[in-house]
């Protein structure tokens, strides 16, 4: 209960006027990103992340996590109204989401997935108070051993849960990781990989990468594909009747429940949560065949987990450092900016900080139920702006942002060769996500790898030696096993679009 | 083989390439010992996994196992859009922001959404007008940024 100081404490951080002016404009930038198709959340951090560098890291912090939560949000939005997954998270909501617009309900649809999302909001907060602690002080005893074990079974983890072809994001992986050598090695100073260019000597500028692989590539992608402008449905009414209320209560619970307990592990995250629980619905459901008809419980479960996974998503990076996916990674990297060295340490040593997220998330929620629901006619609108308006003001936005990191033009020159490789990898299956989270923990594993192999004077015993590392190599040594028995690797069954 | 395998044995022998382009690029760096580790070390090993898994890659494409979750790429007007970027980076030190905001500009253009005549104007007025004011306001570079002639 101590803990529910703390987090008080954090309201009192968040709602001082320049932290709540900054969440206020990361959720409603989430928002704004989470309707519009083809511009993500990770994309949004990327361009937004040099801004961050003249505010100060609490607000950063404060509004790049509106910007995650916010967007997760809005994607059923218009995945209700047009059938149009804003985020290729709330492709689940359109299975019943459009279907209950079209028969005339998409007022209590907008309704209740607003209603799922925030009581997700309001429980996962609690859990992260309750859960954080304990796992940060448990974080304090870890040595370097412990951390390069933790580092290989997190990266282990996002490629067992993550969707798509193992070897595949196992490969990118590496490729993130061999991507954060270039550049000065810290313990001898040998220029790594750096072939002469000046910009990378302190290593690649992630933030060149990801809006290279997140925004360059998805513009290219999308320019393939015609606009496709389907009719809004109509908003009639907008509070949902008691039979939808009593329907919805408890798979908005197990949602939670699902998406809190996903949102932690690495690699799966929101997507693999609302799946996760629409297929929960749809095998606890009486009459299965009313899902992809309009079932309430196929949007209130699946909005549900999918907002708890949002904010669950936030643990392992704000009490271990560690990300569990390439939008934490992101945030990751701009408290490393702001002189914030993310581990176990932040949560004592900077409690502003950590409590004032967390508070703020709930803000945040509040503020998104309050926002989302009264403006949907602006979203709608906003969704019909043409390309030929929006796409060369992205890219400038992402030049400049990459350019004014270093003020470097050749950061310009890697996003450009970022956006065609990544959308060269996107054709070939390949996800941009792994190599991410591995461009960040590629300096984290290699210094904790070498620290340790110091003091064991090369002996690779220490690993299995030291208690806890050992358990973290086992858990890994678990995930392979599970991961090479094809016959044992349940996939969750993806209903048909 | 069809579209879909060559792609991926394409995809996986450019990852073995770049494996082995990598072990032979760490040599330059001093290697060390496990208990001491010089800065060559770390990308040997990966370089060296980066190399199985790309053989790992082709075999599996050979094997026929379709690309799962692959995206129809094309080198068409996609390309603009990169090239747009591309020419931002050249021009914005040489010839200033006003250039190379129309530069993106151009390039969106030629990739062809149907611009009108009034639509490009306007779209790039007010593209310009922002960059310049982001570039004074908000990374507070000197005013020869936007036109250094």
């Amino acid at each position: 209960m101590e803990h529910f100081a703390d987090l008080m404490h954090g309201f009192a951080v968040a709602l001082q006027g320049e932290n709540f002016l900054y969440c206020w404009i990361g959720a409603v930038l989430g928002t704004l990103v989470g309707v519009l198709p083809g511009l993500g959340p990770i994309a949004t951090i990327a361009i937004l992340l040099p801004v961050t560098f003249k505010i100060p890291a609490v607000a950063s912090l404060i509004m790049l996590a509106g910007v995650y939560y916010g967007a997760h949000h809005a994607g059923s939005t218009t995945a209700i109204m047009l059938n149009m997954p804003g985020e290729p998270t709330s492709v689940v909501i359109c299975f019943d989401g459009y279907p209950m617009a079209r028969d005339g309900r998409a007022g209590p649809a907008l309704c209740t997935s607003a209603i799922s999302s925030f009581l997700a909001g309001c429980i996962c907060v609690a859990i992260i108070t309750l859960f954080s602690p304990p796992l940060a002080a448990a974080a304090l005893k870890f040595g370097a051993a412990e951390y390069a074990s933790l580092v290989v079974l997190a990266l282990v983890a996002t490629v067992a849960f993550s969707i798509g072809d193992f070897l595949k994001s196992s490969t990118m992986i590496i490729l993130g990781l061999l991507l954060s050598t270039v550049g000065t090695d810290i313990n001898s100073g040998a220029m790594r990989f750096t072939f002469g260019m000046n910009n990378v000597v302190d290593g690649v500028s992630f933030i060149a990468v990801a809006v290279g692989l997140f925004a360059v590539a998805e513009l290219m992608l999308q320019t393939e594909s015609p606009t496709p402008i389907r009719p809004a449905a109509k908003v009639r009414g907008l509070l949902p009747t008691r039979a939808d209320l009593l329907a919805s209560w408890a798979p908005i619970l197990r949602g939670t429940g699902i998406g809190a307990i996903f949102g932690v592990m690495p690699g799966t995250g929101p997507l693999i949560s609302s799946f996760a629980s629409y297929t929960v619905e749809k095998s606890l459901a009486r009459d299965p065949t009313r899902f992809g008809r309009g079932a309430i419980e196929g949007v209130a479960g699946p909005e549900a987990a999918n907002n708890a996974a949002a904010l669950t998503h936030f643990i392992p990076m704000l009490t271990l450092g560690i990300p569990a996916g390439a939008a934490m990674a992101l945030m990751l990297g701009a408290l490393m900016i702001h002189g914030i060295s993310p581990g176990p340490r932040v949560m004592a040593e900077n409690p502003d900080l950590f409590w004032g997220t967390v508070a703020s998330m709930w803000i945040g929620n509040l503020m998104l139920l309050v926002l989302n629901l009264p403006l949907i006619g602006i979203w709608i609108r906003l969704l019909r702006m043409p390309r030929r308006f929006l796409y060369p003001a992205i890219l400038v936005f992402c030049c400049i942002g990459v350019y004014s990191v270093i003020n470097s033009y050749l950061d310009v020159l890697l996003a450009a060769g970022f956006g065609v490789l990544g959308y060269g990898l996107r054709g070939m299956g390949y996800s941009p996500s792994p190599l991410m989270l591995g461009l960040l923990l590629g300096r984290i594993l290699e210094e904790n790898l070498r620290r340790a192999l110091l003091l064991s004077h090369g002996s690779v015993w220490i690993f299995i030696e030291r208690p806890i590392s050992c358990v973290l190599l086992v858990a890994t040594a678990g995930l392979i096993a599970y991961m090479a028995l094809p016959m044992l690797r349940r996939r969750i069954a993806l209903p048909p679009h | 083989m069809d579209v879909d395998r060559r792609k991926g044995v394409a995809g996986g022998l450019l990852v073995t390439l770049l494996g082995a382009a990598t072990v032979v690029a760490s040599r330059e760096y001093d290697i060390g010992t496990p208990g001491n580790m010089g800065p060559g070390f770390f990308p040997m090993i990966l370089g060296g996994l980066l190399f199985l898994f790309g053989l790992l890659n082709t075999g599996v494409a050979m094997a026929g196992r379709p690309a799962e979750g692959a995206e129809r790429i094309t080198l068409g007007r996609s390309m603009m859009l990169p090239l747009g970027v591309l020419l931002f980076g050249l021009l914005i030190e040489r010839a200033g922001a006003v250039v190379a905001t129309l530069a993106i500009a151009g390039c969106v253009w030629m990739a062809g959404y149907g611009f009108r005549i009034w639509e490009i104007l306007l779209v790039t007025v007010v593209l310009v007008v922002i960059s310049c004011l982001m570039f004074i306001y908000g990374l507070q570079l000197p005013t020869t940024y936007l036109l250094p002639w």
